[in-house]
C-alpha cells in the first residue's frame, strides 16, 4: 500500500532530470520552502515546507539518472509517520516521466513486520483495495 | 488493545504491512461487509482452513486493523473503522502533497528547458501532467 503519482516532463533529459530531483537549488522550487539534500547513499538531508513542517531525511539509493530513495520522519511526530519516498526517472518520448512512490515505514516495527509477515513492497492495486475496505466499513458504523 | 485515536499516525506502517497479504485483505473486506464474525464463519467463505483464518486474524489484530470480543466459546472480530481512517487519512494527504510537489516540478522544468533553449525558443514550456490511474 502506497502512494503513487508520476508526472512527465517534456524535453528534459535523464540528466537534467537527476539535477531536478536532486540539487538544492532545483528540490527548493518544487519539493519544499527549504531544502538540503545529499544526494549519496547514507546522506542526509531536511525539508522544510511552506507551513514549516519540518523533515530529516536520510538517502538510501542514489544511482544518478535513474533512482533515488530517502526515508523522511517529520521532527514533529503529530505531523505524521515515518516513510520512504523513492524517486524513478524512465525515459519517455524525448522527455522524462518522474514516478514517486511513497509508503510509511515507522522506525523498528517495519523491517520486523515485513520480515515476519513476508510482505514485499506493496503494490498500488493495494490503496484501491484499501479504499474499498475503508468504504464499506464507514458506511457499516 | 491499542487505542486508535488520531496520535496514532504511526502505526500506519504495521498497518500497511499487514494489508500486504491478499487473504487478510479479504478477511478484513468480509468482516467489514458482514459485520462481526467469528473465524469459523469466516472460513467457510475462505479457500483456507479456520486455523489459518485464526491466525491472519491474528495479525489483523495486531496490527490494530480488527478488535476481538469473547462471549462464551466464541470469539467475534470486528473491524477498526478508526484505525481504516488513519490510513486513508495518510493516503489522501500524502497524494494531495504529491500532486502539489509534481505540478511545481513541472512548471519548474519548464522554465529551465525554456531557459536553455534562449528566449527565441518554441514554448516548449507545456508541463504534461499525467492522469493518476
Amino acid at each position: 500500500m502506497a502512494v503513487e503519482r508520476d508526472v512527465t516532463l517534456p524535453d528534459v533529459d535523464l540528466e537534467l532530470a537527476w539535477q531536478l530531483v536532486t540539487r538544492d537549488e532545483d528540490l527548493q522550487a518544487w519539493l519544499g520552502a527549504e531544502v538540503e539534500l545529499d544526494p549519496v547513499a547514507g546522506g542526509s538531508g531536511r525539508v522544510v515546507e511552506e507551513d514549516g513542517t519540518t523533515r530529516e531525511l536520510s538517502v538510501e539509493v542514489a544511482e544518478p539518472g535513474e533512482r533515488l530513495r530517502w526515508r523522511w520522519w517529520p521532527l514533529d511526530s503529530s505531523d505524521g509517520p515515518a516513510s520512504t519516498v523513492e524517486i524513478t526517472l524512465h525515459p519517455d518520448d524525448g522527455g522524462t516521466r518522474v514516478r514517486v512512490l511513497e509508503i510509511p515505514t515507522p522506525a523498528a516495527t517495519s523491517l520486523r513486520a515485513s520480515a515476519s509477515l513476508g510482505s514485499g513492497w506493496p503494490s498500488r492495486l493495494l490503496s484501491l483495495e484499501l479504499l474499498g475496505v475503508r468504504t464499506s466499513a464507514l458506511v457499516r458504523v | 488493545m491499542t487505542s486508535g485515536g488520531p496520535g496514532d499516525l504511526d502505526r500506519a506502517g504495521p498497518r500497511l504491512e499487514a494489508l500486504a497479504d491478499p487473504t487478510r485483505r479479504a478477511l478484513l473486506q468480509a468482516i467489514a461487509d458482514n459485520g462481526p464474525s467469528t473465524a469459523t464463519q469466516l472460513a467457510e467463505d475462505m479457500p483456507i482452513t479456520r486455523q489459518g483464518v485464526a491466525k491472519q486474524l491474528a495479525v489483523l489484530e495486531a496490527a490494530g486493523l480488527v478488535d476481538s470480543e469473547r462471549s462464551g466459546r466464541e470469539t467475534r472480530f470486528d473491524a477498526r473503522p478508526d484505525a481504516l481512517r488513519d490510513l486513508a487519512d495518510w493516503l489522501s494527504s500524502t497524494s494531495d502533497a504529491w500532486d502539489r510537489r509534481l505540478d511545481r516540478l513541472a512548471r519548474h522544468a519548464a522554465q529551465r528547458v525554456g531557459r536553455a533553449r534562449g528566449p527565441a525558443g518554441p514554448g516548449g514550456a507545456r508541463p504534461a501532467r499525467r492522469a493518476r490511474r
